[in-house]
């Protein structure tokens, strides 16, 4: 099934009478998931938005309720949206994120104890539409975790380039009900699977960052050990990785008083690099040094999510070593590890 | 785009005064003269931090006026003297902000002319009306 | 950049000092072996290390940033050792800021100086190219880039320099303790105080709309507070501290958080902002920031002339007043 590149952007504005669109644009240097008020904004040509899809289920700050002496009025319900243009990588990220979201059995045995309600509400009502990669970037390594520049891991439809089409690869009901809606928009003929090859293939080909996944499940061995001192050299604990990661989700929720006997609680993004993100009351930090803070992220990624999971909590997506101000590299820290293992 | 427009401004102006430069029957004058005014109380304006008369500015007061001693005469032998560079200093990084660093402004007191807070506060809603703000 | 000669001597140098115990360790740059145009600040122990310091037009962290307090490993110092640094004209000056300011002790440190021929930015490479950079490398005029579809490039070296450091009136470090030869190809100089006031010179609601729209991108990640060398607060920042009975100061992501958050920032740095540039260059969202350290810096020099970091005993103005004021004239 395939739909010409034209018809796909016009099939998304008359989406955005009865949803709200997402979609990269162009805002200055760089590109973002922003709500699409013009549909010639949409910037399909720049290979990594800046800010990662998550954005769109998981904002950055959100309203959870307000009181008001001794009424308590929720945020509103969210409307229904369309994540358009999100790459292989975010809607990897985004099915990550379900694992420690969503209350479903756990690898290790248990059941995830709380469903996030604002998370789920968001994520019910989403329907994300993901493009193929047709080329990479310097710091691109989806094919190092489990996942390619054409995989519709985490996407509800994935649109494939193939000359002045889109073939469609569907894999979810919220996909196929959105596709027998818009019957007439699409037509049938192409090889999706075989698009997709080609794509992934030709993508494939130009990638140049590695990250050694083999030893993941393994660093809890390197616990003590002083190597993260070396790996996290030069590391300013800014947090931009965490805040840009598509599959990071530390959040602080906080009570703001408004008025006499009013409040709002909100939640908002949250860093385990900050420096006073674990500070007791006491005044004691358990991970008062950049070494335990790094250590920590790399362990929550490549250990702990496994553990509990059974799967990475990273999408090979590149922005930590791209964005990080001290040129820290996520490949350079994998290998580092792997040989001290 | 988000732009200027987003954080709209009221008419109010309010006044940071040391508890020196305005005082007791002067005090009352300029609030029975201008009861729209908010007068607020240092002990010196050198105490003043300016990042309290930012925020105040982004969250849509109109204009802000700080009120000190007379040059070499401070109460307190010279907090005057470092409110004066570092109201300087916050109006430049205002501008840089774009923040318009005329609404925030330092005036002493002049001993030898004693309406120069009431022509600074007057002009203060003259700029505000030619900027059109409203209520 | 250096020639190879200048840093066959500069290795030597340093490896003799560790050698003899002079130095405890030595902070420079080195590079990332799968990033091209990346390097990374390094701290070399032995003298087989010292030989992964490189020093070049991609150099541009200011290192100066970890030596104020940052939890940043330094290796123990033994009585009368030192611990070395390299400096670049900008880096140098935040360093003497931080000594007259007492937060770093110059008498541990033995300090290199280089005489930086401008830096280049990245990613202003990167937005000219149809793909991205395999590898790249560079011969004082011209940059030779292989990019990751197999296609090549040569580039005008002149075209690619940070447009701040064209402007920058310290190509050379000040008071170092050993200054490494300069042999390598100017690059063009602006003067930037002209180019201030040309900027100046549009009007106010021009200058407003850019930056606000600009800003308006911030999502408060605070990599621009982190980078800086001025900011050293560390675990007391005001920002880590919303929890007030009535917190004062959001860090949500409305128009007017993120402008009083910059305000507190560039407002700490207003007379001690060296306008290194690291602030923009962290920014994930490429917010153009030099526009501001750089009006400060113009504000800083045309009212009180003065320009911070060019002296270890200076006190910044906001924490002086001339007589001649207090007198009104």
């Amino acid at each position: 099934m395939k739909i010409k590149k034209e018809k796909m952007l016009s099939l998304i504005d008359e989406s955005r009478k009865t949803h709200v669109v997402y979609a990269p644009q162009k805002n200055g240097a760089v590109t973002n998931f922003k709500k699409v008020e013009d549909i010639k904004s949409i910037d399909l040509k720049t290979v990594r938005t800046a800010t990662p899809a998550k954005e769109a289920v998981f904002p950055q700050t959100e309203l959870i309720y307000k009181v008001e002496s001794d009424k308590v009025h929720q945020a509103d319900a969210s409307k229904p949206a369309i994540l358009f243009g999100v790459r292989p990588c975010d809607a990897r990220g985004i099915q990550v994120l379900d694992n420690f979201f969503l209350a479903r059995d756990r690898k290790d045995g248990g059941k995830q104890p709380f469903e996030d309600p604002y998370w789920k509400e968001k994520r019910d009502k989403t329907l994300i539409i993901a493009i193929a990669c047709e080329k990479p970037l310097s710091t691109c390594a989806c094919s190092s975790l489990g996942i390619h520049p054409a995989s519709e891991a985490g996407s509800d439809i994935l649109l494939v380039p193939e000359g002045d089409s889109y073939q469609l690869v569907v894999s979810t009901e919220k996909g196929k009900a959105f596709i027998e809606a818009n019957k007439s928009m699409f037509e049938d003929g192409g090889d999706a699977k075989a698009a997709q090859e080609k794509v992934k293939k030709a993508c494939e080909s130009m990638m140049i960052f590695k990250l050694d996944t083999s030893k993941a499940g393994q660093y809890m061995k390197l616990y003590e050990s002083p190597i993260w001192q070396k790996v996290s050299q030069g590391c300013i604990s800014c947090g931009v990785c965490t805040f840009f990661c598509p599959t990071c989700h530390c959040f602080e929720m906080r009570d703001r008083k408004t008025g006499a006997v009013s409040c709002d609680r909100d939640k908002c993004w949250d860093s385990c690099h900050f420096t006073v993100y674990s500070l007791e009351a006491s005044g004691h930090n358990p991970r008062p040094d950049v070494a335990a803070r790094y250590r920590n992220k790399i362990l929550d990624k490549y250990q702990y999510h496994m553990t509990l999971y059974g799967e990475i909590a990273c999408t090979g997506c590149g922005r930590c070593s791209d964005l990080c101000p001290s040129g820290i590299s996520l490949s350079e820290t994998l290998k580092t590890l792997g040989g001290a293992l | 785009m988000p732009s200027i427009e987003d954080l709209p401004i009221k008419r109010k102006i309010i006044v940071f005064h040391c508890e020196s430069a305005l005082k007791g029957k002067d005090l009352e004058n300029h609030k029975d003269k201008f009861p729209e005014v908010g007068f607020v109380k240092l002990s010196c304006t050198g105490r003043l931090n300016p990042v309290v008369a930012f925020k105040a500015l982004v969250e849509g007061v109109g204009a802000i006026i700080i009120y000190g001693c007379p040059l070499n005469d401070c109460h307190n032998f010279d907090g005057n003297m470092f409110a004066k560079r570092r109201v300087f200093a916050a109006q430049s990084v205002a501008e840089a902000l774009g923040v318009d660093p005329e609404r925030l402004s330092y005036v002493q007191k002049d001993p030898l002319d004693y309406g120069v807070l009431t022509r600074e506060i007057s002009a203060m809603k003259r700029k505000l009306d030619s900027m059109g703000v409203e209520a | 950049m250096m020639t190879e000669k200048t840093l066959a001597y500069f290795r030597k140098i340093v490896k003799e000092a560790i050698k003899s115990g002079k130095i405890a360790g030595f902070l420079g740059w080195r590079e990332v072996a799968d990033m091209p145009g990346k390097t990374r600040a390094f701290v070399a122990t032995t003298p087989e290390e010292v030989d992964l310091l490189v020093f070049n037009s991609f150099s541009r962290e200011n290192l100066s940033r970890l030596l104020g307090g940052k939890t940043f490993y330094i290796p123990e110092l033994k009585k009368g050792q030192k611990f070395g640094v390299m400096v670049k004209g900008c880096d140098s000056r935040n360093l003497l800021a931080n000594v007259a300011e007492n937060k770093v002790d110059r008498d541990n440190l033995w300090v290199i100086g280089v005489k930086c021929p401008g830096t280049i930015d990245i990613d202003l490479v990167r937005s000219g190219l149809d793909s991205d950079i395999k590898n790249i490398t560079d011969d004082g005029t011209t940059l030779h880039v292989e990019m990751l579809d197999g296609k090549k490039a040569d580039l005008v070296k002149s075209d690619y320099y940070d447009p701040r450091c064209l402007r920058c009136p310290y190509t050379s470090a000040l008071e170092v303790d050993e200054l490494l030869p300069d042999d390598m190809p100017k690059k063009p100089t602006k003067n930037w105080e002209k180019w201030m006031e040309s900027y100046l010179q549009k009007p106010f609601e021009e200058r407003r709309a850019y930056i606000i729209s600009q800003l308006s991108r911030c999502t408060m990640c605070f990599a621009c507070r982190d980078a800086c060398p001025g900011c050293y607060c560390n675990t007391n920042c005001i920002m880590d501290y919303p929890k007030l009975p009535e917190p004062y100061l959001q860090k949500g992501t409305s128009l007017a958080s993120i402008l009083t958050y910059h305000f507190i920032h560039y407002f700490h740095l207003s007379d001690r902002c060296t306008n290194c540039g690291e602030c923009a260059r962290a920014c994930p969202e490429s917010i153009p920031l030099n526009l501001i350290t750089e009006q400060l810096g113009y504000m800083t020099k045309t009212t009180w002339d003065f320009e911070p970091g060019t002296s270890d005993k200076a006190k910044t103005p906001l924490a002086l007043y001339k007589v001649e004021e207090v007198l009104g004239r």
